[in-house]
This record gives structure tokens, C-alpha cells and sequence, in this order.
């Protein structure tokens, strides 16, 4: 039963709504992974099902509509899969090409449309993708679902995901909540959480290692909508007039250094740990297919307050062991890293990560950490998000390419 | 007993409070440091222990009071065990630390000054099973705002090398702190813990569709609210949406005291786990949304918010990777954590 008191505070929540909702509309905030939002990125979608490049895995997405109303998106994935510039021979970095040869990351787009009935939770495999909705009608006898309730769009578009455009892949999925009759960008549409979108999803990278299934997830990182939203089809992230939440400043990785030793206490065990970091930047251009480069600086700290620096670059999207962040590609080096725990003599580690960019673009940065726990017999992985700090500067801008073509 | 403000102040204290809050906030995070961070599910027995990393994101030193507290259920009373663990630790500016959960951190530093330590860690009991939360204090040990902490804690298994890994939860602190032993969840001492939370998961028993294996799901719920004065464990009722990918609902509750540790087909008591609303074989989809809404009361001494973490296991346990709940909004009735006082 609600008592006088709260009944008040509910009855003020809804005097002020409309106040909060205008006050929103000028609020420059922060990335989330922990709420829904009206562009939601996964950045590290990975495919190879045939263990070409490694141990064989695929990615299996799941999105949510969590809002009560039916909710629509424009999805693109990236393809940031590197080939030998000789052979064509997909590669992870040049120590898998040829001598002579390097390998050439692409930046290719796969696009499609997608519609979620009120709190419609979906799962695919990025290798397969998902032809046939639960309640699009097609393929089931009774037609779809109870009420009427539908995956296809109010304009007659079939929702469909498709497979991943080639097999090993390598990249990121971005989802963009639009207004489900025109598919034009849109705020969210839930008042509950005040129209910052309606969209959020996970990630699960299942790797096929022997008999045993080494799995790990992590959050799609969301965008929220600012409320203020004109509909076309660059979306300004942060700066000046934004119509999306800006991204951070800083990324903060909590992180074991490279190759530490970790015991488990009093029941045995142990094992040494290796991590890769996975960044995209917030600014992609899908209309002309350009992406500008991005520095990264990294301030890292040891358990002794010591602090030291490195830097690397990115274009379009990047997978890195730390350890390579400041050595060669590849093993060579490695103990001189520092990153290495060797090197710095502690276990653990805070890294922070700041993008740098030209004064006339765009530069956040969204990453993801993914762990390696390798002990006498085996490799195990486990993944994080990292952690924000801040918003940058500069806004960063989205450029969709165009969805309907007249 | 500390009480929230009444009447008019009510009203002005929460229309403040509104306006600040950012679109959609929760005032619980994963991504952004906090004043208390709750680690909600803490493990050491013989096949697993825990590593617990903390970080200080500030360039001050912070002092930190951290409680460990066991849920096992007292195989005499059925009751949680609700044993509490303290110790204080402090991170100089930008300092990580780390420690396995089983072995703590010794009371002697062989590797560093001891201005560098941050002091001993107990080691939890063998067979620990529970949670554990840090709050940022000041010298004299009075609670402060500090948003100063991150955490993370990985999972792993001594036999199959099996590890996974969750972000702690933070709990926003904001300057209106009075410095006392008794932390108000309210928007003004420290933020709220979520109106709802969210966590999308695998229907249990549900294929994995990569490597076929069944998959399973474990929730773990721990109350925001507990009282380690009066050694008071929180308690909560949860109530569950359950949605399905045809949309079709069904719904379901579950009584949290102090620590909650449960297989999703385990929650509505089902005889047989297929006929649990949380069954592959009863849903008929592979995925399904869960709401998990705690249910309010009058009371201004304690709250029923909670926090939780979720644990997917493929196979037979040989692999497992961690559910990330959602959150949204604010809850609307306020928590509250008593410390115990030192003396």
C-alpha cells in the first residue's frame, strides 16, 4: 500500500516530468552499459567458425526493446577483418602474412532495418543472423503473435538480420533506435526512463576449444538520447547542440598487467594473465565510409603509484593485446612492455585512456577489455566493460547512409 | 532511527532532487566510480575463489571501511549466516589493489612501504559465499561523498581454469554527507539503488546456439539496505516480468533475506525446473527479458532495494560467463546501510 508520503513523491515525480525532460534536453552526459539508450554499439563482434585465425567462435547478440512501446532500429555492422595485401588471406596483423606482405584492415558497412515489439528480448548468431523474426509470420503456422504484435515495420518492412559479410570477421554492430514508421532517428519513446531510449543489449563470445565451451560477455555500450532529436540522419553526439549523450573523455581500465601470476589462495591453482583491449571510435561516417584517425594516450599506474605512458593510433576499429600497445606486433617484446607485470611488479593496474584527435573532428572512444587466463592446461577468457570518465570536448558525429533511396 | 525529511521539506527536497537527475539515471553504476561499491557475490571454497580488484580513480589518497558478509544458509535455522567481516584499507591516488578473496592481504607488506600498503585484507572463511562492500571514509572514519571507487571481481575455477569477471556496482555519493554511520540511499546523502532492474537472459535449459550445450542461469540478489549496528540483515521482495520473444508475460516473486544465491528455474518453486516460468521447455524461445522489481513499503528505517549480478553456465559448469543486469531509474523509497560505530 503506498503511504501518504510516497503517494506525494510519486504525485511531484509527475508534476515534474515535463521540467526534468526539459532540463534533460540540455544535459551533456555520459556513455552507459548498465542502461538502455538510443544507439546501442557493440564494439568487438567476432566470427570464425572454421578457426582460421585462431580458436573457432562465433558471436551470439542479444538485443532487448525494453520500453512498452514498439521500438524500431537501423543496424550497421563493421567489418574491420584485416587481409594480406598480397594473398588476401585474412589476417589478425602482419605476423600472419607473407614476408613482405601486410595486413590491410577493412572498413566495410552491412546495414539492415529491425522491428521489436513492446519488450521483445532477440538472439542471434552473427554468423547466421536471424531471417525469420519470432513474429514476423513467416515460417510459423499461427501467423506471429498474440494481439496483433509484429517484427514488421509499420511502412511493410520485413525485419530481417543478416549473417555476419564474411567468415572469419572481425568488427562492431551499431544500432540506432529510429521512429518505427519512418525509420528516422528518433528519441526513445518510455517515459519511465525519461525518452533516453529503449534499446539494450549483450554480447556473448563462445569459443570452441576441445569438448569444453569457453564463453565470455559484455555489455553493448548505449548512447542516451538527449530528448532533442531532428530527425535526419547525422546524429550529433555531444558538443554543441547534441542529440546524444556525449562520450567519454577518459576510458579507465582496472586491469591485471601482462603475464601476472595470480595464485588462488589457500586451494591451489594459479594462473597468468594476458589482455586484449578493443576500441571504436564514437565518430563513423556510413554515408561516405570514412573514419579519421585517432590517437590514444595511456597513463598507466601500478600498485606503487608509479606512473608511466604510452601511445598508439586507430582508424576504424582495433583489437590489441596491451602488451603491443608499446612492443612489436606479436610475442617479440613483450617482457619489455609496460604493461608487462615484469616490468612494473605488481600485479595489478589502472590504465587510463585518453583520444586525441584533429581540432576539427570528433574524438571518443568506446572499448571493451577481454582477459586471457591461461593455467597448466588451458585458456580461459573472461571480458569487461570499461569503465568512463567524463564526456570529450568536441562532439562527435554519426553519418547514417540513407535508408530509403527515393 | 533516522528518518527521511517530511512534509513540505519533502516536497522541496524532492523536486531538487529530480532536477538534477539526468535522463533515464539510475544512481547505481558499473561505467562511473562511486562513494560505496558492493560486490554481490563474493566465493572461496576448495574448486573456486575470488579476485577482487579495487581502484582508487582520484588523485587524493581515499580511506576505505569494507564489510564482508557471509549468506550461507545456517544449515541449523535455515536462516542466512549473516556473519560480517570488517577491515579498512587505503588506496593512495590512482592506486589499484588487488587480492584473492581466499588468502587476503597480509598484515606485513614484503614488497612495498608501508605508505604504499593498503593494509591487511582478511581472508574470508573456506566455503564463503557472500558479498562484499567498501565505503569511502575520511582519517577519522566518518562516511564521505568521495566518488572515488571502481571494482571488479573475476571467478575462478581451481579445476577447470574457468574464470569470469564482473564489474562492482557504485553507489553515487553526493556532498550532502553528515558524516554519520547511518548512509542514506536517498538522493542526498548517496544515490538510490534502481526502480527496476533488468536482465536479459537464456531461457534455462535453453540450447546454446553455437556449441548446443544447455545453458543455465544463476541470479544472485543482495539488499542495498542492512544494518551492521544491530546485526540486521536487509530483506526485500522481488517481484518478476518475465517476457518472452513472442512478447507473452508471465510473472513470478521471490523473498530476498540478506543474500540470495538461485538458478533462475529455482525462483517460482516449479516441481520440475521445466515447468518453471524461467524453463527453454515451458517459454518454447531461447531468450527471454526479466524486470525485477523490488516492492516498497512505509518504513524509513530500512529500504527493500536491491542489487544483483547474474551468472550464465554452459554444459556442466565447464564454462560460464557473467549476465549483466540493467538498471533503471531511481527507487523511490529510500535505503539505509547502519555501520557498525568503532570504538
Amino acid at each position: 500500500m503506498w503511504t501518504k508520503a510516497s503517494m506525494m513523491r510519486r504525485a511531484v515525480y509527475g508534476a515534474f516530468v515535463g521540467s526534468t525532460l526539459l532540463l534533460a534536453s540540455s544535459a551533456g552526459a555520459d556513455v552507459v552499459s548498465d542502461q538502455s539508450g538510443a544507439i546501442l554499439i557493440f564494439p568487438r563482434i567476432t566470427v570464425d567458425t572454421a578457426g582460421v585465425l585462431g580458436p573457432a567462435q562465433d558471436s551470439v547478440i542479444q538485443m532487448t526493446n525494453t520500453s512498452n512501446s514498439v521500438v524500431s532500429a537501423r543496424c550497421f555492422y563493421v567489418n574491420a577483418t584485416g587481409h594480406c595485401s598480397g594473398s588476401d588471406e585474412p589476417c589478425v596483423n602482419s605476423t600472419g602474412c607473407n614476408t613482405g606482405e601486410s595486413c590491410l584492415p577493412q572498413w566495410t558497412k552491412r546495414d539492415f532495418r529491425l522491428t521489436l515489439t513492446k519488450r521483445q528480448p532477440l538472439a542471434w548468431r552473427a554468423s547466421e543472423g536471424l531471417s525469420d523474426l519470432p513474429c514476423d509470420g513467416i515460417g510459423s503456422p499461427d501467423g506471429g503473435c498474440p494481439f496483433g504484435l509484429s517484427n514488421i515495420g509499420a511502412d511493410g518492412s520485413v525485419s530481417s538480420i543478416p549473417p555476419v559479410a564474411e567468415d572469419p570477421f572481425y568488427g562492431e554492430l551499431r544500432c540506432v533506435q529510429v521512429d518505427p514508421e519512418s525509420f528516422q532517428p528518433s528519441a526513445g519513446l518510455n517515459d519511465g526512463n525519461l525518452r533516453s531510449g529503449d534499446l539494450k543489449g549483450e554480447v556473448t563470445n563462445v569459443i570452441v576449444d576441445g569438448e569444453a565451451p569457453d564463453a565470455h560477455k559484455h555489455n553493448a555500450i548505449a548512447l542516451q538520447s538527449t530528448t532533442v532529436n531532428d530527425n535526419d540522419d547525422v546524429l550529433e553526439i555531444g558538443g554543441t547542440d547534441p542529440e546524444y549523450n556525449a562520450c567519454p573523455s577518459v576510458l579507465t581500465l582496472n586491469h591485471l598487467f601482462e603475464d601476472a601470476a595470480v595464485s588462488y589462495g589457500r586451494g591451489g591453482g594459479n594462473s597468468t594473465v594476458r589482455s586484449r583491449l578493443t576500441v571504436v571510435p564514437c565518430s563513423q561516417d556510413f554515408l561516405n565510409d570514412t573514419t579519421d584517425p585517432v590517437v590514444l594516450q595511456f597513463l598507466i599506474f601500478n600498485e606503487f603509484e608509479q606512473r608511466f605512458s604510452a601511445s598508439t593510433s586507430f582508424d576504424c576499429w582495433r583489437e590489441i593485446p596491451l602488451a603491443d600497445i608499446d612492443t612489436r606486433p606479436g610475442p617479440f617484446g613483450d617482457e619489455f612492455s609496460i604493461f608487462s607485470a615484469n616490468v612494473q611488479g605488481t600485479l595489478g593496474g589502472q590504465t587510463r585512456v585518453r583520444p586525441v584527435g584533429a581540432s576539427d573532428q570528433g574524438n571518443g572512444v568506446l572499448g571493451v577489455l577481454v582477459e586471457d587466463w591461461t593455467s597448466s592446461s588451458t585458456t580461459k577468457s573472461a571480458a569487461s566493460n570499461v569503465h568512463f570518465f567524463g564526456s570529450t570536448s568536441r562532439g562527435d558525429q554519426m553519418v547514417l547512409s540513407a535508408d530509403n533511396i527515393p | 532511527m533516522p528518518r527521511l525529511p517530511g512534509g513540505r521539506h519533502s516536497l522541496l527536497a524532492c523536486a531538487l532532487a529530480l532536477c538534477i537527475v539526468q535522463p533515464g539515471s539510475a544512481e547505481v553504476s558499473t561505467d562511473y566510480p562511486g562513494a560505496i561499491l558492493v560486490f554481490p557475490k563474493i566465493e572461496s571454497d576448495a574448486q573456486r575463489d575470488t579476485i577482487v580488484q579495487v581502484t582508487n580513480n582520484t588523485g587524493v589518497r581515499v580511506f576505505l571501511r569494507c564489510f564482508y558478509v557471509d549468506g550461507r544458509v545456517d544449515r541449523d535455522g535455515g536462516d542466512p549466516s549473516w556473519l560480517v567481516t570488517d577491515f579498512q584499507i587505503t588506496l593512495t591516488r590512482s592506486q589499484p589493489t588487488v587480492w584473492v578473496a581466499g588468502e587476503g592481504l597480509p598484515a606485513v607488506p614484503s614488497d612495498r612501504p608501508d605508505d604504499l600498503y593498503p593494509g591487511p585484507v582478511p581472508p574470508v572463511g573456506d566455503g564463503f559465499r557472500g558479498a562484499l562492500r567498501c565505503i569511502v571514509v575520511d582519517e577519522s572514519e566518518r562516511p564521505i561523498g568521495a566518488n572515488a571507487l571502481t571494482g571488479e571481481a573475476t571467478i575462478i575455477d581451481r579445476t577447470t581454469g574457468d574464470s569470469h569477471k564482473y564489474p562492482a556496482i557504485s553507489v553515487r555519493g553526493f556532498s550532502a554527507n553528515n558524516g554519520d554511520n547511518t548512509l542514506l540511499l536517498d538522493e542526498s546523502e548517496y544515490g538510490t539503488c534502481p526502480r527496476v532492474l533488468l536482465l536479459n537472459h537464456f531461457f534455462d535449459d535453453a540450447p546454446d546456439p553455437v556449441v548446443d550445450a544447455p545453458i543455465r542461469t544463476t541470479l544472485t540478489i543482495v539488499p542495498c539496505s542492512m544494518d551492521l549496528e544491530n546485526s540486521v540483515p536487509g530483506t526485500a521482495t522481488v517481484q518478476f516480468e518475465v517476457f518472452n520473444e513472442f512478447e507473452q508475460r508471465l510473472s513470478t516473486s521471490l523473498p530476498v533475506n540478506c543474500y540470495e544465491d538461485v538458478e533462475l528455474s529455482s525462483i517460482d518453486r516449479a516441481s520440475q525446473p521445466e515447468l518453471s516460468i524461467f524453463n527453454f521447455a515451458l517459454q518454447g524461445t531461447l531468450v527471454g527479458l526479466s524486470r525485477m522489481r523490488p516492492v516498497l513499503d512505509a518504513r524509513t528505517d530500512t529500504g527493500h532495494g536491491v542489487l544483483a549480478v547474474a551468472l550464465e553456465v554452459r554444459g556442466d559448469g565447464l564454462s560460464t560467463a557473467p549476465a549483466h543486469v540493467h538498471f533503471v531509474g531511481g527507487n523511490l523509497q529510500a535505503d539505509v546501510i547502519v555501520l557498525s560505530e568503532p570504538f
